[in-house]
């Protein structure tokens, strides 16, 4: 049986790598496992923490850059659920299982139910029937339905109608980009719509019954609402917005809640009327009035009692406008409790997971000499300083019996975007050195000249190496013919390959180019390669993580001194958009896992099924 | 040269739905059906439309003061349908309007949907040789305009060629040497080519396109992103135009929208909506550069380059500063000076000579001319609504400007129920508008194949 000890000890034998992206540790062959390889995604496998050290929640959901957040009881446990979108198309979904009082929300679905939302969601109860149905995008523009026709305990979504209509059945149009709302204004029993228009005004709809479907008829009443104007206002056009409706004041009448494209802050515009009357022709005010937020602008709002103390609390989703959204690619969903003082802001990552950014690439390396695989996770660009990425460290501080890594800084590594680390002792030191992609610098070359112990990273420019085209470059180091030292191959924005052969030796690199085509291969775009040995037959097989998000799989099917490629498909996990695979066996069970960065700025992990 | 090959594009047969394929055959005569009737019977309706002249095919075609009356192949939206079909009831014309015989409507509608040919068969403004497009966004239609006689010459309803009523196109680019033109729909995610005929010969599938440039001396189409969507890719469109394959070209940063090509042909600029920042793209080479622009939130909208390629201006949105680029070296655009015009400047252009840049100042419904030489505006423009795209005759002597007119600033001669957009003809010498070319509502890009 697998000893975990062999993998978190320090100073193991080795027989052979089971670690494609991981250097300074090796890793020693077990029993064969399952091929092709079954991968399970995890969000928690084990702990994460923060600088502090403090556990993250929800350590491999991915990151979020624009997150569309709603809560919603949608199991009838008389918790709030929490939806989120990141992404067109796909709804995730928490489920609250602790309590209306105390929440604790356990990751269940990227896509919840399989459902396709397009570019917005909402649910709202819009039959009346006491469960919530959801609206969403039906491309491009229109506004599907998914009607829940199973409980307010076990919803079960159906598509009743490509698109809902308007009362002379019309399909309903609204603007992708403009999040629209659901509220019954007048209260007269019945749903009212309200759509954002790109001009800043609004579209309001009025349901007048119900169709032969029980769906509600909505008759355009009014195009420009209340006159509202709000992009004008202002001073521009182009917009994109999200709308919200809740009585703040608590007089009785639904107030308006703006987010645009143009708008740093969210705009509160008080319903002054009453609810059989409403009178929302008052000026915007940025909210919360005590303190507003601001952001990079574009902000999703909602408004829920998180804690059960009968006061709705105040969510905003960052989904980033005109104002440099890479300031919000970590911090993009605010929570603000609802206390006696006002609105109190109480974190800007409400789902606390790994979150660099965006664009990550992780690495595995031994960067202390302790025997065990550290972390390091890039990102595309820092948030405050545009000119430049970041490669942050996470310490492996496992014990016998549990995985844990803690983030302690960041590699001084800087004054480039997009960088993409690859490690090994180059120069047969002992310690390790590192080559790390860049947005459009080429590769750049940092000699170790620390310990083992304590890294000391000295760039060498004359080592550097400038690809024949493309950006946003990828490396990777393996040996890909046995000869004891390290070769190179660096994907980029292209899709293709490069391959650069290491022709010095173990301990005096020189890295000649093959070819800049590498076997033909084409991912796509922003190829990301990787090396493990899938299959067990001792030689390294190659994994090409890419845009689109899945991994194509090339098989290495020669021998360790003379490989032999051949495409295989992909690997069936699904990994994210922009996928930069690394492979480590994190748990010692003798299956080598596999990690991915991507879009939104976080790290995804998958379980290799031994 | 290498790229990413996501090639998203299915190249067309000739589609032959432009109303140009009816035949002449079953058309009423012009001279002896159509003439009579409209100097008996439709010219108390035309009567508000100044310096018409009814007297002959070529006079009738030249149009009135403020524009066409007849739009050959669009009977539906020549102003002389419309006047006899929708004019609104309190209009003190209507009582004309109500007195023409269905038939006679109907003579006149056919002759205009087939071409509104002399009895010879020619089609009026067959020949044009300065034609600008003009997209109409909530109309979901092209219009063409002759820019020497200014008048609508030709209406492209792309929901007749299978696209939805909200298509959206947004902007166009047109072949130097004519022989085809590009419009982008922002709803349809689609860039489609049309021969000089207006058939619809090829697209390109592509997502949220915007503005579009083109090359002109290599088989180049790029295009930029729209605001129609919550997270539009950071990559422009790079479309070889004979096959209209796409290729995609990353931009680093977020809605990349502005958008232009350099005289030398060699790079491309980009500009974003989100971040003070413009991409300098070798294309050929797979190179970008990054370009920062200090200060607030601008909202970079559109470049405009000098003809001698040394200069290169763009709008900032936010903040009404117009920014000088030195582009003497195209691959490292330097900010050389910015000065304030105000009302949120959208898209610029140069005259022929290059002394001056127009542009429309949307939200204060007004243009400035600014001279080039001096860096300071040399005039404004008044009386426009919501001023969008721009254009510039070959000869330099008149300015064409889009007006998005959305907000009803300009108030249409007739009421049909709802707010035309607007083509504003611009004398170059006098600044004064001499016409406003009545389109469908929203009007947006400009294209032509001048400049």
């Amino acid at each position: 049986m697998w000893d975990k000890r062999t993998l978190l000890a320090a100073g193991c034998a080795t027989l052979l790598l089971l670690c494609g992206s991981c250097a300074g540790v090796q890793q020693t062959a077990q029993a064969p496992v399952q091929f092709p390889p079954v991968y399970e995604y995890q969000v928690y496998p084990f702990e994460v923490q923060d600088a502090e050290g403090i556990p993250l929640n929800h350590p491999f959901l991915g990151g979020f850059n624009l997150p569309r957040p709603q809560l919603v009881d949608i199991d009838g446990d008389d918790d709030l659920d929490l939806f989120l979108q990141e992404l067109t198309g796909n709804l995730m979904h928490l489920e609250n299982v602790g309590s209306a009082e105390q929440p604790a929300f356990r990751w269940r679905s990227n896509k919840y139910l399989n459902l396709d939302i397009g570019e917005w969601y909402r649910f709202v109860d819009i039959d009346r029937d006491g469960d919530m149905d959801l609206l969403g995008e039906q491309p491009y523009s229109y506004v599907r339905l998914f009607r829940n026709e199973g409980s307010p305990t076990a919803p079960v979504f159906t598509t009743v109608i490509d698109s809902l209509r308007d009362a002379e059945g019309v399909p309903l149009f609204a603007d992708r980009q403009n999040i629209p709302s659901l509220a019954d204004l007048d209260c007269d029993g019945l749903l009212d719509l309200f759509v954002g228009r790109v001009d800043g005004t609004v579209y309001r709809y009025e349901s007048v019954g119900d169709d032969s479907l029980g769906l509600p008829r909505l008759q355009l009443v009014n195009r420009r609402f209340e006159d509202i104007e709000i992009v004008a206002q202002f001073g521009s056009l182009h917009g994109a917005n999200a709308l919200t409706f809740h009585d703040v004041d608590d007089d009785g009448d639904l107030d308006l809640f703006w987010g645009d494209f143009w708008e740093p802050g969210v705009l509160l515009i008080r319903n002054t009327g009453t609810c059989a009357m409403p009178d929302l022709r008052n000026e915007p005010e940025p909210f919360p009035l005590e303190n507003p937020v601001s952001t990079s602008g574009y902000n999703a709002t909602l408004f829920a009692d998180i804690n059960g103390d009968k006061e709705e609390d105040f969510f905003v989703g960052v989904l980033g406008g005109a104002f440099q959204p890479n300031r919000t690619t970590v911090g993009n969903f605010y929570f603000l409790e609802s206390t006696q003082e006002g609105f109190q802001l109480r974190t800007e990552q409400f789902i606390g997971q790994i979150d660099i950014g965006s664009d990550t690439a992780p690495a595995f390396a031994d960067l202390d000499g302790d025997g065990d695989l550290d972390m390091l996770l890039s990102n595309k660009i820092d948030q405050t300083d545009f000119d430049t990425g970041h490669i942050f460290h996470y310490e492996n501080l496992s014990s016998l019996e549990d995985v844990l890594f803690r983030l302690v800084g960041r590699l001084p590594v800087s004054g480039y975007n997009s960088l993409s680390p690859a490690l090994a002792d180059l120069d047969s030191d002992g310690d390790l050195d590192m080559f790390t992609g860049t947005w459009n610098d080429g590769i750049h070359y940092y000699r170790n000249d620390g310990t083992a112990q304590a890294y000391a990273f000295v760039g060498v420019e004359e080592l550097n190496i400038y690809l024949t085209r493309g950006s946003y470059s990828k490396p990777a180091l393996t040996d890909i013919d046995a000869d004891g030292d390290q070769d190179l191959f660096i994907g980029e924005s292209s899709g293709e390959l490069n391959f650069y052969r290491n022709t010095g030796s173990p301990s005096e690199p020189r890295f000649e180019l093959v070819s800049d085509n590498f076997e033909g291969i084409d991912a796509g775009r922003m190829s990301a390669p990787s090396f493990t040995d899938l299959d067990g037959d001792g030689d390294q097989d190659m994994v090409l993580g890419r845009e689109a998000g899945e991994a194509l799989l090339y098989m290495n099917v020669g021998t360790p001194e003379a490989f032999v490629f051949e495409a295989a498909g992909s690997l069936s996990a699904e990994l994210p958009f922009y996928s930069t695979p690394a492979f480590v066996d994190i748990d010692g069970d003798g299956a080598v896992d596999l990690f991915s960065g991507g879009m939104g700025g976080g790290l995804l992990f998958y379980k290799r099924i031994p | 040269m290498k790229h990413g090959r996501a090639l998203l594009t299915a190249a067309l047969g000739l589609f032959a739905l432009t109303p140009q394929g009816i035949s002449a055959q079953s058309a009423p005569s012009f001279a002896e059906e159509v003439l009579p009737l409209l100097q008996e019977k439709f010219a108390p309706l035309l009567e508000r439309e100044e310096d018409l002249d009814l007297s002959s095919w070529e006079t009738l075609m030249a149009g009135s003061r403020f524009g066409e009356v007849v739009i050959p192949f669009d009977a539906e939206g020549s102003l002389i349908i419309k006047l006899a079909t929708r004019l609104d009831s309190s209009d003190a014309l209507r009582p004309h309007a109500d007195a023409l015989a269905k038939e006679d409507i109907a003579t006149v509608h056919a002759w205009i949907a087939h071409g509104a040919r002399n009895d010879a068969g020619e089609v009026p403004f067959a020949g044009s040789q300065n034609l600008l497009y003009a997209t109409s966004e909530d109309a979901a239609a092209v219009s063409i305009i002759d820019m020497d006689a200014k008048v609508v010459i030709r209406t492209i309803r792309l929901q007749e060629l299978g696209f939805t009523k909200n298509a959206k196109p947004h902007h166009v680019a047109v072949e130097p040497d004519r022989s085809a033109w590009y419009v982008s729909l922002i709803g349809d995610d689609v860039v489609l080519k049309f021969n000089r005929a207006n058939e619809l010969i090829g697209r390109a599938d592509f997502e949220r396109p915007g503005m579009l440039a083109l090359h002109r001396s290599q088989d180049l189409l790029f295009a930029g992103r729209s605001m129609k969507a919550v997270n539009p890719p950071r990559r422009i469109g790079m479309i070889e135009r004979t096959s209209m394959e796409v290729e995609e070209l990353d931009v680093f940063f977020p809605r990349p929208h502005a958008l232009a090509i350099h005289p030398a042909g060699t790079h491309v600029y980009v500009g974003s909506l989100a971040e003070n920042r413009l991409a300098t793209l070798d294309y050929a080479k797979e190179g970008i550069d990054l370009t920062w622009i200090e200060g607030p939130t601008h909202t970079l909208v559109q470049f405009a380059i000098a003809p001698d390629g040394q200069t290169m201006v763009v709008g900032g949105q936010y903040t009404g500063k117009l920014f000088f680029f030195d582009t003497s070296n195209p691959a490292s655009p330097a900010l050389a000076q910015a000065i304030d015009v105000g009302g949120a400047p959208w898209h610029p252009v140069f005259s022929p000579d290059g002394s001056t840049v127009w542009l429309g100042n949307k939200m204060a419904g007004t243009a400035t001319v600014v001279s080039l030489e001096k860096r300071a505006a040399a005039g404004v423009v008044e009386g426009l609504a919501q001023p969008h795209g721009s254009a510039v005759r070959p000869d330099g002597r008149y300015v064409f400007l889009s007006n998005n007119n959305l907000n009803g600033e300009y108030q249409a001669r007739y009421n049909f129920g709802y707010n035309p957009g607007v083509v504003a003809v611009i004398n170059t010498k006098t600044y004064q508008i001499e016409k406003m070319l009545e389109i469908g509502p929203n009007a947006t890009g400009l294209g032509t194949a001048a400049l």
